[in-house]
């Protein structure tokens, strides 16, 4: 009787309400945050709102001064500093050379709602033409990689004699979409406090090296945007670095990251649950009897359902071309603040943290994982599988 | 027998703990989920409104 009136209190809006409130900062701790993030964005330059100085029209003039490098300017062209590395550039710069505040942080915690809203207007730039051209390929690569990365990183943590929860962290945050990945399967796996931090500091330090390099190693095989796109997708860890790493080579390049990585995020709940199968022993998969659909129902992220009412809305002609065109700046403001917030979000202290036998297997994992899709692509490029 | 009950009972304290901490994290993202999905949407509508008003 006890537990069924504490069970009703639960279930009570009310309650729902305040456990809601627990977790989100409210407006009055998250402006200082936002405002800094938007301030910083248009610093930065935002497409289509005029501003008299940024840090793109400051490069520009810099390559003017400078002399051409055959032919070119030094950050614009040859460098290409686009507005996603000049935001995140310029982040990463304030957290970690000039430092932020503290009441910035409730405020920063909102970049991946930015990130969100992007990917799902991201549905506004694509046509069922564009699913059909990047083809069945293309969704058997992705699942291949998900689940081989999977069961590759538990195999490799046994080589490095990791804690199995441990390896299962890695093993989710590596193989499907990092931190977001990484969290839906830490219960599964019994994972701690601590391996979670660790985990993630791997993760994203993995994946900043990712963004960085791999655009210009991309140039110099040069891949395709589309194949580029899908390589961004299946080898780097995070989604936000994903579409980044996408748009830094180029627009094309970031909507097929995006639309691809859509397919790995539908992947979480199965990822999730293989993990938990490789990873707990015998012991454990008989004493626990885990509900299949009840976590397929909460680990599901449900923002993908945003993407598909506007993809669906764009493949049945609902918004004519100046429209699309204004989704499209939109969508590029969405995802300056979120990489703005990524950039302040950065701690490069955070690689330090990590420690090292962890962070060996999981760059070790990455770094295979990331040469297996660059030559798979670069091979099923060359001979026209994929454009 | 003390000493191994006291273990476990600390184990599970830790657990419940994480699981308390992950639940936080995830409703958190789920929360985050639909701010974003109300302010594409939002967007979505409000361009699509104002295209079918010639505004542009």
């Amino acid at each position: 009787m006890a537990l069924s009136s504490t069970q009703n209190l639960i279930d009570h809006p009310y309650y729902e309400k305040n456990r809601m409130r627990s977790v989100l900062p409210g407006f009055r701790e998250s402006w200082p945050g936002l405002l800094a993030i938007m301030v910083i964005a248009l610093f930065c330059d935002l497409p289509g709102i005029p501003w008299p100085f940024t840090v793109h029209d400051l490069l520009a003039y810099i390559d003017h001064i400078l002399p051409p490098i055959q032919g070119r300017g030094l950050f614009i062209d040859l460098l290409h500093f686009n507005y996603v590395v000049i935001c995140l550039s310029v982040g990463i710069i304030i957290r970690n050379v000039i430092g932020i505040p503290k009441s910035w942080e409730p405020g920063l915690s909102y970049y991946s709602v930015f990130l969100h809203a992007g990917i799902i207007m991201l549905g506004s730039q694509y046509l069922l033409r564009d699913m059909v051209k990047l083809g069945g390929l293309t969704i058997i690569i992705m699942v291949v990689f998900v689940f081989g990365t999977a069961a590759f990183f538990v195999f490799l943590s046994r080589i490095f004699k990791l804690d199995d929860s441990l390896a299962g962290l890695l093993s989710a945050g590596f193989s499907m979409c990092g931190v977001t990945a990484l969290v839906a399967t830490a219960p599964m796996v019994r994972a701690k406090n601590e391996q979670i931090t660790y985990a993630i500091a791997a993760t994203v330090s993995f994946g900043i090296i990712c963004m960085i390099i791999l655009p210009p190693i991309a140039r110099i095989f040069e891949i395709t945007q589309s194949s580029f796109g899908v390589i961004s997708a299946t080898g780097v860890p995070n989604s936000a670095q994903v579409i980044a790493s996408g748009f830094m080579y180029g627009f094309d390049a970031g909507k097929v990251a995006g639309f691809v990585n859509i397919g790995r995020i539908v992947l979480i709940p199965a990822g999730a649950l293989f993990i938990y199968f490789l990873t707990m022993t015998k012991d454990v998969l008989q004493a626990e009897r885990i509900n299949i659909w009840q976590i397929v129902r909460e680990k599901f992220p449900v923002y993908v359902i945003g993407f598909i009412i506007v993809w669906g809305a764009n493949c049945l002609h609902f918004f004519p071309k100046p429209a699309v065109f204004a989704m499209e700046k939109v969508m590029i403001w969405l995802f300056s603040l979120s990489f703005v917030g990524l950039g302040l979000q950065t701690k490069l202290t955070e690689v330090r943290k990590a420690g090292l036998k962890g962070l060996i297997a999981g760059y070790v994992g990455g770094s295979v994982k990331l040469l297996l899709a660059l030559l798979v692509i670069i091979t099923l490029m060359k001979y026209g599988f994929i454009e | 027998m003390d000493e191994k009950t006291n273990r476990t009972e600390a184990l599970q304290k830790e657990r419940d703990k994480i699981k308390a901490e992950t639940e936080k994290q995830m409703l958190r993202s789920r929360i985050n989920d639909y701010i974003a999905i109300v302010l594409a949407l939002g967007a979505v509508f409000i361009l699509w409104l104002l295209q079918l008003m010639g505004v542009y």
